[in-house]
């Protein structure tokens, strides 16, 4: 083995300029792909730490939808509500592994105030006891007051504040009065006033997330059309009742035909509701009960696993409880959605990058380690005619490729942790919101990460055997009689 | 029994469309501890009959026989192994590896087989080569910062260093000089005679074929001669060309 390597490093010594351009490369190439690495590393187990810390949490558990669906809310298609919840939560608090829940309700809703448009919103309808447990210190209150449970009102985001004030002249105080319009596919377009209660942000928050505001969860399933109706309608669909039957032929019930044929029975019951005329407008308990807000309407509900337990261990205790069982459990990278998969698709791209890369480095190491082995026919012929076995010339030309790209490639570990150290200390800023999104705020501090030195190692190790096959094949086809032949 | 010996052997080379025999049919054996000259113009099949007996090429036909086995019915690692263990060899261009320094050099032949000596023992017994060649004050020198003559003795050291039974040597003298020539064959007919290793050596030079005690004369691929020099003048066999 000693032989093996002398023979290596000094034929690399030897050969200093082709040491040092195959070197070169492989150092560059690795130096890069630390840094590449390091960097989405730091971008992602960033993004993971702070959608978990500050919106997601460990798990959300969710009813399947035919439609994509945001986490964030927005103007798109909502979430549909778990069924349910009471017997849900009843359910979650019996699985090992579950810290606390609580359960979250999201829309958008444009702002406005004395008949001016000013704004639009993302807003959270939450539980504020149980989310501010779990998420504490993850917003920050810059005016007024958090929200309270039972009491109506809303936390606006802090830029939104801001942005009115810039592009309005509006300075939004807590206390001040505003308007929402939502719109939904229930009821149509809603419009509630709320109180403004306070005014705050995420730490790092940017683009969309700048816009998420608290509300109060009735506000919010006022806007959202969740009316104790709705969960009924939603029930019988679910059981694939005709809906044309259902309202005896056709409109819907909040529109004007509510007032027309319809006929709704004092036990109006999943499967067959009608409407009587009469009774509506006679008594309008019913109606009420059915406009009445649904207090048990969520969409997802998060959960914090304990320190310690296994998320796949509690998605697989969910997967066999009755109830959630039927809903989805995601994580943190479903909840990001685009942002995620923008870190991911350039982590792959990258990587792509870096195979091209590698490709390269294999063929041009390759094909000088081809000339490297002509010069040395009579080296090898004879090393064969003294006595070498194949297995030596295989384990000599091994050595000296292993042994530069192992070099080299340590070498560029080092450079790229030293540019990744660098980077660190100087803070890589953000200059665009595609950045900014991307780095989860304006300066991405890249540490140097286990997963990037690994990748880079293996890529090494893997690019030095792949180049050695071709010209090993070529030294073992060198014949001892050439050794002879050769003057 | 004879240590190297070759039963019309016979051997064909193509080139293009049409075929050049080197060897026709040639035949002769050689004893244990001989200093064999394989003489013969350019061309008349010395450096085929060495790669044959040095089990780097194979024979078209016919049989070579090495301490009694064929060659031809051994696989090339067993080849291998039997050129590390019984075969020595000496090429005309020295062939050192240019990137170890003389002990090295004289060592690698030791390294690449599966028997270690004792540390010290193989130290002490590279130095004795070393010093037998005497380059004694060069251990430490590369290839290149020595001299051709110096080069070949350090070839003729490691191809001793095994300890093998036979040292082949293809025109061991034809890149020196007429002294240095001289030397480098007083040298090896020294080791043959200290170490009792059966030389075998090309040449197209009269002077040194007469140094060799066992001459054996090629013409287009065929022996013309066979004899050794203790033989009286009127006793060397002159052999029948016989076309092949």
């Amino acid at each position: 083995m000693m032989i093996l390597l002398k023979i290596a490093f000094r034929n690399l010594r030897e050969h200093k300029i082709k040491t040092l351009i195959i070197g070169s490369l492989i150092a560059v190439g690795i130096a890069f792909l630390v840094i590449g690495n390091s960097v989405m590393d730091t971008i992602t187990s960033g993004m993971q730490a702070s959608f978990r810390r500050n919106f997601t949490s460990d798990l959300i558990l969710r009813s399947p939808s035919e439609e994509d669906v945001s986490f964030f809310g927005g103007f798109g298609a909502a979430s549909p509500i778990l069924k349910d919840y009471p017997q849900l939560v009843e359910e979650i608090k019996a699985i090992p592994g579950i810290e606390s829940y609580t359960p979250m309700l999201n829309g958008a809703a444009s702002i406005s105030q004395n008949d001016e448009s000013l704004s639009f919103a993302l807003l959270w309808g939450i539980e504020p006891e149980s989310y501010r447990e779990m998420f504490a210190g993850s917003f920050t209150l810059a005016e007024g007051e958090d929200l309270q449970s039972g009491q109506e009102g809303i936390v606006l985001s802090q830029s939104i504040v801001d942005e009115i004030e810039e592009d309005k002249g509006i300075r939004l105080e807590p206390g001040d009065k505003i308007l929402l319009s939502g719109q939904n596919n229930n009821t149509g377009t809603k419009i509630r006033e709320v109180t403004l209660r306070g005014i705050g942000y995420f730490e790092n928050s940017v683009g969309l997330l700048e816009r998420i505001s608290f509300i109060d969860v009735n506000t919010l399933r006022a806007l959202n059309g969740l009316t104790s109706f709705q969960a009924v309608k939603d029930e019988a669909s679910l059981e694939t009742v005709d809906e044309t039957n259902l309202f005896g032929g056709e409109g819907n019930l909040f529109e004007d035909d509510l007032f027309g044929e319809a006929v709704v029975s004092d036990d109006a019951s999943v499967g067959e509701p009608t409407l009587d005329f009469d009774n509506i407008l006679g008594d309008t308990s019913v109606r009420e009960q059915y406009l009445s807000l649904d207090n048990n309407a969520w969409q997802f509900l998060l959960l914090k696993l304990a320190p310690g337990a296994s998320e796949t261990q509690v998605k697989a205790a969910l997967a066999k409880a009755p109830l959630s069982s039927q809903l989805l459990s995601e994580n943190w990278r479903w909840a990001a959605g685009f942002i995620a998969g923008l870190a991911y698709g350039i982590r792959g791209i990258l990587n792509v990058v870096i195979f091209a890369v590698a490709i390269v480095a294999i063929i041009i190491i390759m094909n000088t380690l081809v000339i490297s082995i002509t010069e040395r026919f009579a080296e090898i012929g004879t090393i064969r005619a003294i006595g070498g076995q194949r297995q030596f010339i295989r384990s000599m030309i091994t050595t000296e490729v292993l042994m530069t790209t192992i070099v080299f490639g340590l070498l560029g570990m080092l450079i790229g942790a030293a540019i990744v150290g660098l980077f660190y200390v100087i803070g890589v800023e953000a200059n665009n919101i595609f950045f900014q999104i991307l780095f989860g705020g304006q300066v991405l501090k890249p540490v140097l990460s286990p997963g990037s030195l690994i990748i880079s190692f293996v890529t090494v190790a893997v690019i030095g055997v792949i180049s050695s096959l071709y010209p090993t094949s070529v030294a073992l086809g060198i014949s001892p009689v050439q050794a002879m032949q050769r003057r | 029994m004879s240590i190297v010996k070759l039963l019309e052997v016979k051997k064909v080379y193509p080139l293009g469309k049409t075929e050049v025999q080197a060897l026709r049919g040639v035949s002769f054996e050689i004893e244990k501890g001989d200093f064999v000259s394989i003489a013969g113009p350019s061309g008349s099949g010395k450096s085929t009959i060495l790669n044959m007996i040095g089990c780097i090429d194979t024979a078209t036909s016919g049989q070579v026989l090495i301490n009694g086995v064929d060659t031809a019915t051994l696989s090339d690692k067993k080849l291998t192994q039997l050129r590390h263990e019984v075969l020595g060899f000496i090429f005309q261009s020295f062939n050192l590896i240019p990137v170890l320094n003389v002990y090295e050099n004289v060592e690698f032949p030791l390294l690449l087989g599966k028997r270690q000596q004792a540390k010290k023992e193989q130290s002490d017994w590279i130095n004795y080569l070393i010093d037998a060649v005497g380059l004694g004050q060069w251990r430490h020198h590369k290839p290149n910062e020595l001299s051709g003559g110096q080069r070949q003795r350090v070839a003729i050291a490691r191809a001793l260093a095994t300890k093998p039974s036979i040292v082949m040597a293809d025109e061991p003298t034809a890149n020196l000089d007429s002294t240095t020539s001289q030397a480098i064959i007083d040298l090896m007919k020294q080791m043959n005679r200290e170490l009792e290793t059966t030389f075998i050596f090309s040449t197209h030079d009269s002077d040194i074929v007469n140094i060799a005690d066992h001459v054996i004369r090629l013409q287009d691929g065929q022996v013309i001669k066979d004899y050794k020099t203790d033989q009286v003048e009127s006793e060397k066999p002159d052999r029948e060309l016989v076309s092949a």
